[in-house]
C-alpha cells in the first residue's frame, strides 16, 4: 500500500516535471530562427538553413567540406557551378551521425535539393569523436527542439546533449558563430614535412576504434534512405589527400563500393587525385586554388553524371 | 556514476524497485552486485584490489576470532564489559571529544591477546595499509626523499622511481573502514562477520563507498541483516535529504567553485579582497560539496531502509575548534579518535603527551586527505589551534577561578554547585557566542586555504597577501558581476537554511509543509539542480580524490 503510494506520487511528480520541461524547451525552440545567415559568413548551418528553400546541391562533410563556403569560397563554387549551394559540413571533425542530424533538419524546415554530394573522410567511419563524441558540431547552432530529440533517438551522450542544451543561453547569434580564422584557405602549403604526416596519421590512428566501422557505415544507408525520401540524389566523393594510404581508406572504399551498388547511390573515390602541394593549405584542406580546380575538374562531371533525370 | 547524473538516477531508480520486489533472504545479493557494479563504473581496474582486501580481511576477522581472548582478571572487569554500550551510547548522544573515552583506553590495556591473534591482525593492516600507502603515498614519500636527499647531495642524476597508477577511488575510505572492523574484532568490540557475502557487502556498500561515510562494522552489517520492508516516509525523508545534498553540491557548490577556482589557481594575479572572499569563498564550497556528498550518501540508503552515519551537524556554527571537529566529518574524526588517537594515550597522560598525541593525530588526518604537504600543514595547523585552545582554556579556567577567589560568599556557593552567575551570564550571551563563532570560523577559514591551495608556496602567497592592498587593477572582477552576485545570494541562502537547521531539519521542516508548498519546493529544487548542471561548469566532488 506504501509503495503504490510513494510510485503514483512518483509517476505524478514524472510526469509534472516533463510537462515543464517540453514547455520550456518549446518555448526556447527556434528563437532564432529570423537571423539569416550566409554560407561565407558562419560555421553555423542553423542560421543558413531557411524555410522552404530549394537548393541545386547540398553539401556534407567535415572541415574538409566547409573550406568549400568558407571566405568567399561559396560564392566561387556557386559561379562555377552555376547552381544554388548550401553547405551542411561541419568543422572540427562533424562525421556521419552529425550529417545525419543536420540533413534531417534541413528537410524537416521544408527545404530540398535536387542533389547532395558527401565530402567523406576515411576516419569519420572510425571515430567516435567524428560522431556521437563530437563535440563542435552543435556549438554554433541555435537550439531547436527537433534536433535534441534526434540526439536522444540516435543515443548521443548526455554530454553532448547538455552541450546543446547549453545553446539556449546564447544571445549573440550574430557574432558568435562567425569563421574564426579568415583567409586561411588562401595559403599554400609550403613543404610536406613527412614527420608531421606520420604524427597526423598516428594521431588519428590512437582515435580509431575499428569495432565502430560496421556501426558508422549503417548511418550511410540511413542518410541514404533520407535523401531519397525527400527525393534528393546523393553521391559519396573521397576528396584527394596528402596521405594515398591513410589508415582505413581502403575498408571505407570497399564499403563505399558495396553501398553504392546495392543502394544505387554514387561513388567517387578520389584519394590519390590532385597529389600537389599547390591545391592544399595543409595535408588534407584544399586552398582556393584547390577548391576552384576540384570544382571544375571533379564536382562538375559528378553533379552532370549524377543529375536527376 | 556520479550521484546527480541520470546513469544513476535510473540505476537508483531499478535498484531500489528491485530491492523491495526481493525477499529479504536474496537482497544482500542485489546490493552486492549492485554495489561491485558502482564500483567498475568509477574504477573497474580496481575491482581485484577490492576483492582481495576484503578477501585477506575477512578471513583473517574469521582467525582473530577463532583464537580465544585470554583476558586479565581485571579488578574492574564491569568497565570492560560496558565498553561497547558505553562507545555506541556516546556516538549516539554525539559526544565525539578526543578528551573523552577514556574506558576504552583503560580495557585495552588490560586485555592479553595471544600471538597467533596479534598476526592475523598484523596481516590484516599491513595488507590493507599497504594498498593504501603504496596507492596513495607511494610517489610523495619517494619524491620528497629524493627532494631532500639531492640537498644532501645523494641520489645525484637519478630520478625518483615513481610509479604512474591512478589511484582506486574510494580507497582512504573503504581502508579505514576495514581498519576499524579488524581492529574492533581484535579488542573483541564486535564479533567476526561469518558470511563472506555479508562482509563484502559492508566494505563496498554503494551509497559509501567512494566517499564515506566510514562506517563501523557494529553499525551496518546488522541494518544487512534485518528484515525491512518499504516505508513511505522514511523513503521521502531519503529523497528530501537528497535533493537537499544535490542542491548544496550541484547548485551551492559549483557555481561557487568558479570563483575560487578561478583565484587559487592564478593565484599570483590577485591580492587582498578577491584572496580573502575566495578563500571565504572556498570555506562554504567544500562544506557544501562534502556535505552534500554525504546528503545524498545517506539519503539514497534511507531510501533502501539502510541509516548511515550523520557527518556534517553545522560544522560552521562550532564555538570551539573541538567542537568543530566534533561537527565535521564525524565518521573520520571519530575513526582517528578511536584507532589512533586513544590507542596513543589519549589525553590521560601527561600533558606534553596529550599535545603531541594531539598533533599526531591531526597530521596525520592531514596526511590521509591527500599525499601532499599542503594538506599536512592543513592537518598540522588543526594540531597546532587545539593544542592552543586546550591551553588557553586552561589559562581561562584557571583566571576565572582566581578572579572568583577574590569574591563574596555567594560566589563560593555557586562555584560549589558547579555553576558560576556571571560566567554563565557572559557565555550564554549572543555577544560573546556569535565572537567564539567567528574566531573559529576565521581559524578554519585560514587554513582551509592550504588544504585547497595547489602548492605550499601558493597558501604562503595568498596568506601572506590576503590582507595587501595593490596589484596591477584590484578593482577587476574575478567573475561576471552576476556571477558574484549569484554566488553572494547562494551563501545568503545556506546561511539562512543553516540558521533554521539549527531549530529543525530541512528535510523535516518540508515534510511539515502543506502538499502544494512542498511539491512547489521539490519542483524548484530540482530545477535549480537541472539548470545548474545544464549551465554551470561541472565539477567533480572535491573528497573524491582522497
Amino acid at each position: 500500500m506504501q509503495s503504490k503510494k510513494f510510485i503514483s506520487r512518483l509517476i505524478l511528480f514524472s510526469i509534472l516535471n516533463v510537462a515543464i520541461m517540453v514547455t520550456l524547451l518549446s518555448f526556447f525552440s527556434g528563437r532564432n530562427r529570423d537571423i539569416h545567415l550566409e554560407n561565407w559568413e558562419t560555421e553555423s548551418n542553423l542560421l543558413v538553413t531557411g524555410e522552404n528553400q530549394h537548393y541545386d546541391l547540398a553539401i556534407l562533410g567535415t572541415s574538409r567540406g566547409r573550406v568549400f563556403s568558407r571566405d568567399s569560397n561559396h560564392l566561387t563554387v556557386e559561379k562555377l557551378l552555376g547552381k544554388k549551394v548550401i553547405n551542411l559540413s561541419k568543422g572540427g571533425g562533424g562525421g556521419l551521425m552529425p550529417a545525419m542530424v543536420h540533413l534531417n533538419h534541413f528537410y524537416r524546415r521544408g527545404n530540398s535539393v535536387d542533389q547532395i554530394i558527401y565530402f567523406v573522410d576515411p576516419w569519420i567511419f572510425f571515430c567516435p569523436i567524428n560522431n556521437e563524441n563530437n563535440t563542435f558540431f552543435l556549438r554554433d547552432e541555435p537550439f531547436e527542439l527537433s534536433i535534441l530529440r534526434d540526439l536522444v533517438v540516435n543515443s548521443f551522450p548526455s554530454q553532448q546533449i547538455i552541450s546543446y542544451l547549453q545553446m539556449i543561453a546564447v544571445d549573440d547569434w550574430k557574432s558568435i558563430s562567425r569563421y574564426a580564422a579568415p583567409g586561411l584557405d588562401r595559403l599554400t602549403l609550403k613543404a610536406i614535412d613527412p614527420v608531421k604526416l606520420e604524427e597526423a596519421r598516428n594521431h588519428y590512428l590512437g582515435l580509431y576504434n575499428y569495432d565502430k566501422f560496421d556501426h558508422y557505415s549503417k548511418f550511410v544507408s540511413e542518410i541514404n534512405m533520407v535523401a531519397k525520401k525527400n527525393r534528393s540524389k546523393i553521391s559519396y566523393v573521397m576528396l584527394p589527400i596528402l596521405m594515398r594510404d591513410f589508415p582505413g581508406a581502403k575498408e571505407v572504399d570497399k564499403k563505399l563500393k558495396e553501398i553504392s551498388r546495392s543502394e544505387g547511390v554514387g561513388y567517387y573515390n578520389l584519394i590519390d587525385k590532385m597529389q600537389e602541394r599547390k591545391f592544399f593549405y595543409d595535408h588534407m584542406h584544399f586552398n582556393n586554388k584547390g577548391i576552384s580546380y576540384f570544382t571544375q575538374t571533379y564536382l562538375e562531371p559528378i553533379l552532370q553524371l549524377t543529375q536527376l533525370p | 556514476m556520479l550521484f546527480n547524473s541520470l546513469s544513476f538516477a535510473l540505476f537508483f531508480l531499478l535498484l531500489t524497485g528491485v530491492h523491495f520486489a526481493l525477499p529479504h533472504r536474496f537482497r544482500w545479493i542485489l546490493m552486492l552486485v549492485a554495489s561491485y557494479y558502482f564500483y567498475i563504473c568509477w574504477s573497474p581496474g580496481y575491482i581485484l584490489l577490492i576483492l582481495i582486501s576484503t578477501l585477506i580481511t575477512w578471513y583473517c576477522g574469521l582467525k582473530i576470532a577463532g583464537v580465544p581472548a585470554t583476558t586479565t582478571p581485571a579488578p574492574d572487569t564491569k568497565d570492560s564489559k560496558n565498553i561497547a554500550p558505553s562507545r555506541r551510547a556516546a556516538d549516539r548522544e554525539g559526544s565525539h571529544n578526543m578528551e573523552s573515552d577514556s574506558e576504552i583506553k583503560r580495557s585495552d590495556s588490560e586485555i592479553k591477546i595471544p600471538d597467533k591473534r596479534r598476526v592475523f591482525l598484523t596481516i590484516s593492516l599491513i595488507a590493507n595499509l599497504g594498498a593504501l600507502f603504496f596507492f596513495k603515498y607511494y610517489n610523495f614519500f619517494t619524491a620528497s626523499i629524493f627532494e631532500i636527499s639531492a640537498r644532501f647531495n645523494l641520489f645525484q642524476g637519478h630520478d625518483a622511481p615513481l610509479i604512474h597508477l591512478m589511484m582506486p577511488v574510494g580507497i582512504s575510505f573503504y581502508t579505514f573502514q576495514i581498519v576499524s572492523y579488524t581492529v574492533d574484532i581484535y579488542k573483541g568490540r564486535i564479533p567476526a562477520e561469518k558470511h563472506l557475502g555479508i562482509f563484502a557487502l559492508y566494505v563496498v556498500f554503494w551509497p559509501r563507498l567512494v566517499a564515506g561515510p566510514i562506517e563501523r562494522a557494529g553499525r551496518l552489517i546488522p541494518q544487512f541483516r534485518q528484515e525491512s520492508s518499504f516505508d513511505y516516509k522514511t523513503a521521502t525523508d531519503g529523497l528530501r535529504l537528497v535533493l537537499w545534498g544535490m542542491v548544496k553540491k550541484v547548485v551551492i557548490a559549483d557555481n561557487l567553485a568558479i570563483y575560487v577556482n578561478q583565484v587559487f589557481d592564478h593565484c599570483e594575479d590577485y591580492t587582498g579582497i578577491p584572496l580573502i572572499i575566495a578563500s571565504i569563498l572556498f570555506t562554504i564550497q567544500i562544506y557544501c560539496d562534502f556535505s552534500g556528498y554525504s546528503d545524498m550518501a545517506i539519503g539514497t540508503a534511507r531510501v533502501m531502509g539502510y541509516e548511515l552515519t550523520e557527518n556534517f551537524r553545522h560544522p560552521y556554527f562550532a564555538l570551539s575548534l573541538r567542537e568543530f571537529w566534533q561537527r565535521w566529518h564525524i565518521s573520520l574524526s571519530t575513526w582517528f579518535r578511536d584507532y589512533l588517537y586513544i590507542p596513543m594515550g589519549g589525553n590521560r597522560v601527561k600533558r606534553w603527551r596529550f599535545h603531541y598525541n594531539l598533533f599526531i593525530t591531526f597530521l596525520v588526518s592531514g596526511l590521509w586527505h591527500g599525499a601532499n604537504w599542503t594538506f599536512v600543514i592543513w592537518g598540522g595547523l588543526h594540531g597546532l589551534y587545539l593544542i592552543l585552545e586546550n591551553i588557553s582554556e586552561e589559562f581561562f579556567r584557571k583566571f576565572g577561578r582566581s578572579l572568583f577567589n577574590r569574591g563574596d560568599a555567594t560566589s563560593s556557593v555557586n562555584r560549589a554547585a558547579g555553576s558560576t552567575s556571571s560566567g554563565d551570564t557572559i557565555s550564554g550571551s549572543v555577544l560573546y557566542k556569535g565572537a567564539r563563532i567567528a574566531i573559529t570560523l576565521f581559524l578554519v577559514n585560514y587554513a582551509w586555504i592550504f588544504f585547497r591551495a595547489n602548492s605550499v608556496s601558493d597558501a604562503f602567497y595568498i596568506t601572506g597577501n590576503m590582507f595587501m592592498t595593490g596589484g596591477e587593477n584590484p578593482a577587476a572582477p574575478v567573475v561576471e558581476p552576476s556571477a558574484f552576485i549569484l554566488s553572494v545570494a547562494m551563501v545568503l541562502f545556506l546561511v539562512f537554511v543553516e540558521i533554521r537547521e539549527q531549530r529543525v531539519r530541512i528535510e523535516h521542516y518540508v515534510a511539515s509543509l502543506p502538499f502544494p508548498a512542498r511539491w512547489s519546493i521539490y519542483t524548484l529544487g530540482l530545477w535549480a539542480v537541472v539548470i545548474s548542471t545544464v549551465f554551470g561548469v561541472k565539477q567533480e566532488f572535491i573528497y573524491f580524490q582522497f
